[in-house]
Parts: structure tokens; sequence; C-alpha cells
């Protein structure tokens, strides 16, 4: 492939994909300026790696991809956080119901309270719409473990947008720093 | 709290359940799917558990994209080209990336730097210019782009020092070229009289996904017989070192002459003047 060739395919990838690249960065990370950074750090890649690219078709997943190893990457040194208070705070009733739409800042909201392990499977499965398979895949681990942490998950994430739909009481942080 | 290595229970196996999908022909969710089947109760807990998904993930797209972001991303991939960046997928570094993109506060203060210079030559005209100004020929000054075997040469124009603004201001062509990707801070610049001022900028550019080409910029007054047209024209080219078409705006009296070895002239004049007859 030519310079010039290249320089077309990049700029087509991003112009094609910078848009969905941020807004999955945004939901793993829930800053603007690292989702932005983790954007660009993956387009970086892509522009390094492009040979690695062989099918066009799967450019999409290929660069989600990336983005998700930058922010794991990123988060390796925070890896251990406590989860009790999690599980505590994921034991509502499944079957509560949100009334109305969800708000996208309350959901970031949540989703900054979790520990990463259970965020990266629910983003996955809400915004990349991966099955439990693909997403044991990406994460390299057991089925079952992401079921349980799908699961868990969603739980948390019931409640406390329930909690945050309902009544004011304060609960407690979910994890601390 | 079930262990992540037992085997799932039954409520983690519906939670696992994309809403309007297969998944729970998977064998893995034999259990759910058997349940689903057999219980009027676990239908009305997949239905509002599908609700919920629903819910959440029409919320999770919704995240504004800031304003200008394009831009830049394609200005720290035009960088990161030019200083031979090697990212590594396996040692990506999210918090400092390794050439940060110039932010939008910068781009707008870059551009304000530029429009105040222009209106400085203007006010004090291009009169104070040297009268033994060196000239060229307008095919000498086509060439004057690096170039090697009918190609032009990217490497060395990356290597060229930034463009030193003392002989003129840098201008783009038209508010139409406020859609190519704005590169002011990477501005080139070309000594060819010897006198270690800059006779000629050269700005990289791209439009959409389709063309990348530079722009040679330099003073009407430099060149003998500056080109006649007033705007870009795919019809009115050059051919040496490779295509390219030349024109001067008679406000800023700035000579461009364009060159183009991403996609063609052609495409590149319909997509900067789509509307032009």
């Amino acid at each position: 492939m030519s310079d010039g060739e290249r320089v077309g395919v990049i700029a087509e990838l991003v112009e094609q994909h910078y848009e969905l690249l941020y807004r999955f960065a945004y939901r793993l990370c829930g800053s603007a300026a690292d989702a932005e950074d983790l954007t660009q750090q993956a387009f970086l890649t892509a522009q390094a790696k492009l040979d690695q690219l062989r099918e066009p078709a799967k450019a999409r997943s290929w660069l989600l991809t990336i983005v998700r190893n930058s922010f794991l990457k990123g988060k390796r040194r925070q890896r251990f956080q406590l989860f009790e208070t999690f599980d505590q705070l994921s034991h509502v009733d499944p079957d509560s119901e949100l009334e109305g739409p969800v708000d996208a800042e309350e959901l970031q909201t949540v989703l900054d309270e979790m520990p990463e392990e259970f965020r990266t499977p629910i983003v996955l499965y809400y915004f990349q719409e991966l099955s439990y398979k693909q997403i044991a895949d990406q994460m390299e681990i057991p089925i079952g473990t992401v079921m349980s942490r799908l699961s868990r998950g969603k739980s948390f994430l019931r409640g406390r947008l329930l909690h945050r739909l309902g009544d004011d009481a304060p609960l407690p942080t979910a994890v601390d720093p | 709290v079930n262990h992540p290595t037992d085997k799932p229970t039954l409520r983690e196996q519906l939670d696992a359940v994309r809403p309007d999908s297969d998944d729970l022909r998977d064998a893995d969710l034999h259990e759910a799917a058997r349940a689903v089947e057999a219980s009027e109760q676990w239908q009305q807990t997949l239905a509002r558990q599908e609700a919920f998904d629903r819910q959440v993930a029409a919320a999770m797209q919704a995240v504004e994209v800031p304003e200008g972001l394009q831009s830049r991303l394609m200005a720290a991939l035009v960088d990161a080209r030019h200083q031979g960046d090697e990212s590594d997928v396996d040692t990506p570094q999210p918090a400092e990336p390794p050439q940060k993109p110039p932010t939008r506060r910068r781009t707008i203060l870059q551009v304000a730097a530029v429009a105040a210079s222009l209106l400085l030559a203007i006010a004090t005209g291009w009169l104070l210019l040297p009268r033994d100004v060196v000239q060229l020929t307008l095919e000498e000054t086509r060439q004057q782009i690096p170039a090697t075997d009918g190609a032009i040469d990217a490497a060395t124009i990356a290597r060229l020092p930034a463009f030193d603004e003392r002989n003129f201001a840098f201008e783009l062509p038209d508010p139409a070229w406020e859609r190519t990707s704005l590169m002011v801070d990477r501005l080139k610049g070309l000594d060819w009289t010897g006198d270690g001022r800059h006779d000629g900028a050269i700005y990289e550019f791209t439009v959409g996904r389709r063309v990348h080409g530079y722009l040679l910029v330099v003073p009407a007054s430099r060149i003998s017989d500056p080109p006649a047209s007033t705007r870009l024209s795919a019809s009115n080219l050059g051919y040496l070192p490779v295509p390219n078409t030349a024109w001067v705006n008679p406000t800023t009296k700035l000579a461009y002459i364009c060159y183009v070895d991403q996609g063609d002239l052609q495409t590149l004049q319909r997509l900067l003047y789509p509307h032009a007859a």
C-alpha cells in the first residue's frame, strides 16, 4: 500500500468511525478528555498497524478492540478495587422496573461507580451489543464469569438507576477510592 | 453471591440474553430457555429485563461528540506520520498520548495569529517588499515542490523547517479551503534564494477521505509571469514535476500551486466548490 493510499484509508476510517469510537471510549472511561485521548490513541495505533487490517468490513470491530485494549492497559494498575460495597448495592429486586427513559448522564454516573471488571462487559453488551460469548472472547475470561459480571452489573445498574429516579436517600459510594 | 467459575444461575443466564436475539438457543443457556418456555413468570421476568436492556442501550449511545474532534484527530495522525511515530497496540498510553493534537483553543489562536499577521502585511503593504526581490518563472516555481521520479517527496517535505513568515504571511486561498484539515502549525518553509528566509510555504491538506495533497504558496510578486487564474481550476494544468494547477488570489496577492497525490484535482475542485458551474 502506497503512502498516499494509507493516508486515504486512515482518513476514511476516521471519518466513518471517530464518533463511534469517541462514544465508546467515553462510556468506558467517563471523561471527555480521556475519551478523546483514547480515540486519538486508537487511530494512531490503527495508522501504525494498518497492515493488520486484512478485511475492511471488520474495521469497526478492530478499532473498538483497540480502544478497549488501550483503556484496559491504562487501567491495569487500578485493578484491585473493593467489591463488597458493590455487591451490597447489587442486591435489588431484579424485577424492579424503570419508568421512562434512562438519562444518558445518570447512566454515565452509575457506570463510573462500577469497578472496571463489571463496567467493561456492561459497555460491550449494551454499546456494542456483543453476546456473552463474544465478550468472553474479547476479554479472555470464561463464559460463566461473563454471565456473572453481566448479571451483577445489570443488578447494580438497575438498583442505582431506580434509586436516582426514586427516593433521594443517599447510598454509600460503590467503589472506595 | 455466585462465584464466577460456578455454573451460572438461571438469573445469570437470563441476564446474558440480548433483546431480539437468538441467544436463548445457545446450549449454555439451555436451562434458561427451558424455564422461559415452561413458566409464565420467567417469561414476564425476561420481558421486563429486555425492556430494561432497551432503555439502557438507548441511553448508552447518547454521547455528545466534541466539536472539531475529527480535525484534531487528522492533525495528530499527520503529525505522527511526519515524526515516524511507532504507536504500539501492546503498550498504549491513553493518558499521555505521544503527540497531543492541537487543541481547539490552540488552533483558534494559531488561526488568529495568522490572520493578524496577514492584516499587518496588508496594512503595511506589499510596497515594503524589497525591490530587488528574486523572481522565478511560473514553471520554475511549480518545480520548487520536493519531488522524486514524478512523485511528490512527502518525506522531504516532512523534514522541511516550519514556515518562518518573515517574507509573507500564509493565508488559505478562500473560505472553501477551511473544509480541508487545517494544519497551520505544520506549515513548512522553502528557501530557494538561499537568504535564510522562506520564499514559499507548503501546506499539506486532506479533503474528506478522498483527496490528499499540497499547496505551494508564494507571493505573486515573486513570479515573473504569475498565473492569470484567480481560483483553483482543474482544467488549467501544469505537468512538472507532477500535475498541478496554479492561481492567484487577487486580494492577498498570494499565488497558489496545488498538487494532489491522493485523488485528483477534478475531485478536489468538486469537493471544494460543489455549487460551481
